[in-house]
């Protein structure tokens, strides 16, 4: 039995953050746990930018503006406390960061660098070239080191022990032996990232398995607005990896099999720079009506000809690269084919400003000790839809004031205790997987997950259609009680690993499809073509998810309206 | 779908045995190396073991030597390297420990970073200002290349150096550290060309290219390592054998206009007490060396004719007034960063 | 087929057999070779150590010597053909040429970016006729089996070096021992550095380097291995047997300069190839070929 005074499972953005943060009390003994060395973490894969009103390429912008912007982004979901500090903190933590070395791209001035983006009415995304994600977390990783903070990498979490609403640890697994073992911590942040690998197209890592949201569910925390799942517009044909937002920041063009800027029917003042569930609609609704280019009709080009071939190279290197070496086209001589893909989970596991998590109930009760941050945490800030270079920077901001939070409260926290039978679950259901010699392959079953969940649960939702994906689902979590495996061996058995991932997909997919089938309206990212518009009677309020038995039982919160310094921004239709 | 073979080389940590194995996977055209793996995998023998995360060329985690080369699977494109139906070899990275299959332990890479210090000293006792440091963009073209390093081991698997001494830090590191020593927010500038200057740093490279080659991500890590002997050089740092050795040769050249083999070990290994087991060191090659002439005649050594030796001291005069009076070192390394990059 | 020739230092210094083979190989094939006696060392990369701009304006200076006189010119040195090729990728950079011109004005000399240089390996094969190459060899080295060994700057950056247009280039070793009638071995440090670039800054290292290519040509059935690089030779013969120390074993592998092994096919006699100036013993290798 290993023990930490906090233990940070989940090594992005967030995790890292949280981490320094709380190693700036020399006292506290803080690890950090990941599955993946933290710089392969999916935060790293971030293009386009991170959000900051610093006004260094113009003089309008403003934390109200910012956080008006990323409220109605949200499509008014968003709670407006956490919006605001969002906002409000920006600015800081880009500095902090900054002279921490972070390599942003620079104005002739020598400031920052700033550019547009979707959704966003002033240009105020920081960037580093279009890899700001990997700058960033290379960035806090060389701060990790410098600062001595222990790291467990490529160990995994299998399950997250409270008792009596006090978080007590974490069982882990040690990828490298096959070791199951448990760490006992006073405080543990969950940073565990998103939920994108359930969607056949998708930008997200082979680690984005939804890990620590499931840990959390099966714990007894609810989950919160789950269904809310974002497709971003502009993911390569195929393989949907991921062609920044920047691009269209930087002036890329849209268009049809007519060679038209389609956007204008949808978005007209906006155009392609609208937010990204808009344009994922748009450009949706092209190919369902048969406007799709290529042999399979199944995509829209995105021409990169208006930006011109010297600011291309300087300001989008990576998805010049990209382009050319995953789908075989070079943007300086063609246009490029792109299709909506499964890109940000706004869904997560619930928890306040301070990253604490909390049931948001009535009491609104707190889990003592359990703190979630960054994608797998629902504070809310993006509500139904993220703006583009608001993750990197919820990660940042969030992160460190969990970290923060942390600090504070671990040294009034008692010592927390692992028993061996918090070990069983996670020991039996390693021992079936080990031992399971049932007709069923892990690679099929999770294949038919992402397919299903694509077609009917994706960009455009119906009853029929939901209905049918949770009936596919439940009928693949069957399948999956009968799998067998090829390597039975302890070490480095990434076959095992994939499989109890694979679980975890199957777990929290019925919590998107009971979410989605529930909500009847559409808001953000998420869109009923049997419920077209938004219905702020019914359903302006958040979406929580416990697990039972018998699948996921819902309850609902309240959206927070009540901002610190300012009134909150009242309800309007969202256009652009 | 055209089908392909591959021959995977594997290792099994419980037996701690070596073996290769083929397996046929179908591709479509377009798909990566690690597309087959995955394919394989997952539905031929889920007992292959790689690591992967991103599949697009930012995590790092892929990184493996497919027929020979350290590459990233995920950005390596089938149709590209099927050779006359030969089947692909993939086998882990070198110059590191294999785990299990195609995975190596990279502590030994990563603990070079941590030995350079890669990560930015400020200057003690003095506040960062309230808002950014302004970094001017001449500065900022000049390291930005070399901060997109992923970390994936590629150039330190195909290094040839760390072949034959593991502890050279080997190139993304020195890369990384280049980073450091050009940015202006840094105050270790000195004493990381000091460190840098010393047994494993940069003179032991040998400018062999592969770190160029094998670097997914344009980082340039030789190139970066040739800057950093420069700006040592000019630092004053040259008590080492590698300044000693360029400007040995450089007096030579100076000299007659051509290169000086006979005088060349002596003065880089110093003219100190110290020097002497080193110069020692040189007999039993020498001896053979006189056997067979080659020191006469290295000895005889033919120069440049008399109006070149003439010219060749000409340049080196201007040169020299040129260099005190602007940054033309810095131009000839921006010249060739600027053909790299365009190039890639 | 006239050439300005830059022989290199090491032909003209302790690889003197390397000049003499060439010599005796271009007068057997037709190739005449205008030397540039008053060009200076490539630098090698070593001067660029510490002044990258001088080395670029002396290899800037060779190539418009040979510019001057309307000839290709022509190397007999991977690294010499490293540094040239590089510095002609810089100096497409108008400004940096222009700036450097400066430097060679005094003598008329201009470089004008119309000068690609070319090794003599790749030549032979890209700039005789038909099968005229094919045609002069009268002694087949059928018994030998020989493992290239081409040095880094022949290889590497491949964007300098014209392997998209003459993908050839990548295996012309090879070509040239199949020339020969000999087969090819391969092994992984064919196309690895010799170690010779700091045989003086760290000769435990450069040796084991040697040592270690030495030994696993050796172990994959090499007769001997062909390098068109006098460098290379330098580390890989020269230095054999102490590279042999180091890695604690036996070699005894002769190294051949690429000339040498062309002359010996076309005919030419061991002695006018320089093949009694290595360190390692070549006479039982031309035995095994029935050279003598």
């Amino acid at each position: 039995m290993l023990e930490h005074g906090v233990l940070i499972v989940g090594s992005g953005l967030a995790g890292m953050r949280a981490a320094l943060e709380v190693s700036e009390d020399p006292d506290l003994d803080v690890a950090l746990l990941t599955k993946v060395h933290p710089l392969r973490s999916h935060s790293g894969a971030a293009q386009g930018g991170i959000a900051a009103s610093l006004n260094n390429s113009n003089d309008e912008d403003s934390w109200e503006l910012h956080m008006y912007d990323t409220v109605k982004g949200a499509d008014f979901l968003a709670d407006q406390n956490a919006a605001e500090i969002l906002a409000r903190e920006a600015p800081e933590n880009i500095f902090e960061l900054e002279h921490w070395g972070c390599a942003f791209s620079r104005l002739e001035n020598g400031l920052i660098a700033q550019r547009r983006f979707g959704g966003h009415t002033q240009p105020r995304a920081v960037y580093a070239a279009d890899r700001t994600g990997h700058a960033l977390l290379t960035v806090l990783f060389e701060q990790l080191f410098r600062r001595g903070v222990k790291v467990y990498s490529e160990w995994y979490a299998l399950d997250l022990v409270l008792r009596d609403n006090v978080c007590q640890g974490v069982v882990v697994y040690d990828i490298l032996t096959g070791q199951i073992d448990a760490i006992a911590a006073k405080a543990v942040l969950f940073a565990t990232g998103g939920y994108g690998r359930a969607f056949q197209t998708t930008t997200n890592a082979a680690a984005s398995t939804g890990d620590g949201i499931v840990m959390a569910y099966r714990a007894g925390i609810p989950l919160e607005d789950m269904e809310f799942v974002q497709f971003h517009p502009t993911g390569l044909q195929g393989s949907g990896i991921l062609l920044s937002e920047a691009a269209r920041g930087e002036g890329a063009h849209i268009l049809n099999a007519e060679g038209r800027r389609f956007m204008e029917d949808y978005a007209p003042e906006r155009m392609e720079l609208a937010p990204r569930d808009i344009v994922a609609r748009a450009e949706q609704t092209e190919i369902d009506e048969g406007r799709g280019v290529t042999d399979k009709k199944d995509s829209v080009f995105m021409d990169f000809s208006p930006i011109g071939e010297e600011r291309i190279r300087y300001a989008l290197p990576s998805v010049l690269h990209l382009a050319r070496d995953f789908a075989g086209i070079d943007p300086l001589q063609a246009p490029v084919p792109i299709q909506p893909t499964a890109h940000y989970s706004m869904g997560g596991i619930p928890c306040d400003v301070d990253g604490m998590v909390r049931l948001k109930d009535q009491n609104d009760t707190p889990i003592v000790g359990f703190y979630a941050a960054g994608e797998c945490s629902c504070v809310s800030v993006h509500g139904a839809n993220r703006l583009g270079t608001n993750s990197l920077l919820e990660a940042v901001v969030f992160g460190r004031r969990a970290g923060r939070a942390i600090r504070t409260a671990v040294r009034d926290l008692a010592p927390t205790r692992i028993e061996e039978g918090d070990l069983q679950r996670a020991v039996a259901e390693v021992d079936r997987l080990l031992k399971g010699d049932g007709p069923e392959r892990a690679g099929a079953i999770r294949q038919e997950l992402r397919e299903v969940m694509m077609i009917d649960c994706g960009v455009f939702r119906t009853r029929p259609q939901l209905e049918n994906c949770l009936s596919t689902l439940k009928n693949l979590q069957e399948r999956y009680q009968r799998i067998a495996i090829d390597d039975k061996g302890w070490q480095f058995n990434t076959d095992l690993v994939e499989a109890i991932e694979l679980g975890h997909m199957l777990e929290y997919a019925e919590v998107i499809i009971t979410g989605a089938l529930a909500r009847e309206e559409s808001r953000g990212g998420h869109f009923r073509k049997d419920f077209p518009t938004r219905d702020d009677q019914r359903w302006h309020k958040h979406t929580l998810a416990y697990r039972t038995d018998d699948g996921p039982r819902l309850a609902y919160a309240d959206v927070n309206m009540q901002p610190q310094y300012r009134d909150p921004f009242p309800l309007e239709e969202r256009k652009y | 779908m055209p089908k392909q073979d591959f021959v995977i080389e594997r290792y099994d940590p419980v037996t701690e045995r070596s073996y290769e194995q083929q397996f046929t996977a179908e591709y479509e055209p377009g798909q990566t190396v690690l597309d087959c793996l995955n394919s394989i995998k997952w539905t031929q023998d889920g007992t292959l073991s790689f690591r992967w995360s991103c599949r697009h060329a930012i995590c790092g985690s892929c990184a493996m030597k497919v027929n020979g080369r350290s590459m990233l699977a995920c950005k390596t494109q089938v149709t590209d390297i099927v050779d006359r139906g030969d089947p692909i070899r993939v086998a882990p990275m070198g110059n590191q420990k294999v785990v299990k299959d195609l995975v190596v332990d990279i502590s030994n890479f990563l603990d070079a970073f941590e030995r350079a210090e890669t990560w930015l000293q400020e200057l003690p006792d003095q506040d960062p200002p309230s808002r950014e440091y302004r970094t001017d963009k001449e500065e900022f073209d000049r390291w930005s290349h070399t901060a997109t390093c992923i970390h994936c081991g590629a150039c330190y698997s195909d290094c040839t150096v760390v072949a034959a001494d593991p502890k050279f830090l080997g190139p993304a590191a020195l890369a990384k550290a280049y980073r450091f020593v050009f940015d202006s927010r840094d105050s270790k500038k000195h004493e990381r060309l000091e460190f840098l200057s010393e047994k494993h740093g940069i003179w032991d490279c040998t400018r062999c290219f592969m770190c160029i080659e094998a670097c997914p991500k344009d980082v340039l890590p030789m190139d970066a390592i040739m800057e950093l002997r420069t700006e040592a050089m000019r630092e004053g740092i040259t008590n080492n054998h590698g300044s000693r050795h360029s400007n040995a040769f450089r007096g030579g050249v100076r000299k007659r206009g051509r290169l000086d083999e006979a005088t060349l070990p002596i003065l880089s290994a110093g003219v100190r007490l110290g020097a002497i087991p080193e110069l020692i060191g040189y007999t039993p090659g020498a001896l053979r060396l006189l056997k067979s002439r080659k020191l006469i005649m290295a000895a005889k050594r033919h120069g440049a004719n008399r109006e070149g030796r003439r010219q060749v001291r000409r340049i080196f005069d201007e040169v020299e007034a040129e260099k005190a009076r602007s940054a033309v070192d810095a131009e000839a390394f921006a010249a060739e960063r600027s053909s790299a990059l365009m190039a890639h | 087929m006239k050439y300005a020739f830059w022989p290199g230092c090491v032909s003209r210094g302790a690889a003197p057999e390397l000049y003499t083979a060439t010599k005796a190989v271009a007068e057997h094939i037709g190739m005449e070779l205008v030397e540039l006696e008053a060009a200076a060392c490539t630098g090698a990369g070593i001067i660029s150590d510490g002044d990258p701009y001088l080395q670029d304006v002396l290899n800037a200076r060779t190539l418009a010597m040979a510019s001057k006189l309307g000839l290709p010119l022509i190397d007999i040195c991977s690294t010499c053909i490293g540094v040239h090729s590089l510095a002609v990728e810089k100096l497409e950079n108008e400004e940096y040429r222009a700036r450097i011109n400066e430097r060679l004005a005094p003598e008329g000399l201009e470089y004008t970016g119309d000068t690609k240089p070319r090794h003599l390996l790749w030549a032979l094969f890209e700039d005789l006729e038909g099968d005229r190459l094919r045609s002069l060899i009268k002694r087949p080295l059928a018994e030998l089996k020989l493992g290239p060994f081409y040095g880094c700057y022949i290889l590497r950056p491949e964007r300098v070096l014209g392997f998209a247009e003459h993908p050839h280039r990548r295996r012309s070793l090879e070509s040239a021992i199949e020339l020969v009638g000999a087969s090819v071995v391969t092994y992984d440090g064919m196309t690895k550095c010799c170690g010779f670039p700091i045989l003086t800054t760290n000769k435990r290292n450069s040796l084991a380097m040697a040592g270690g290519h030495v030994g696993e040509a050796k172990d994959s059935g090499a007769d001997a291995l062909v390098t068109p690089c006098p460098l290379c030779h330098l580390n890989l013969d020269a230095q054999q047997y102490d590279a042999a120390r180091v890695v604690r074993r036996k070699l005894d592998l002769p190294i051949l300069h690429l000339p040498q092994l062309i002359g010996l096919a076309m005919g030419i006699e061991p002695d006018k190839l320089g093949l009694d100036g290595h360190v390692v013993n070549t006479k039982p290798l031309l035995r095994k070929a029935g050279v003598r």
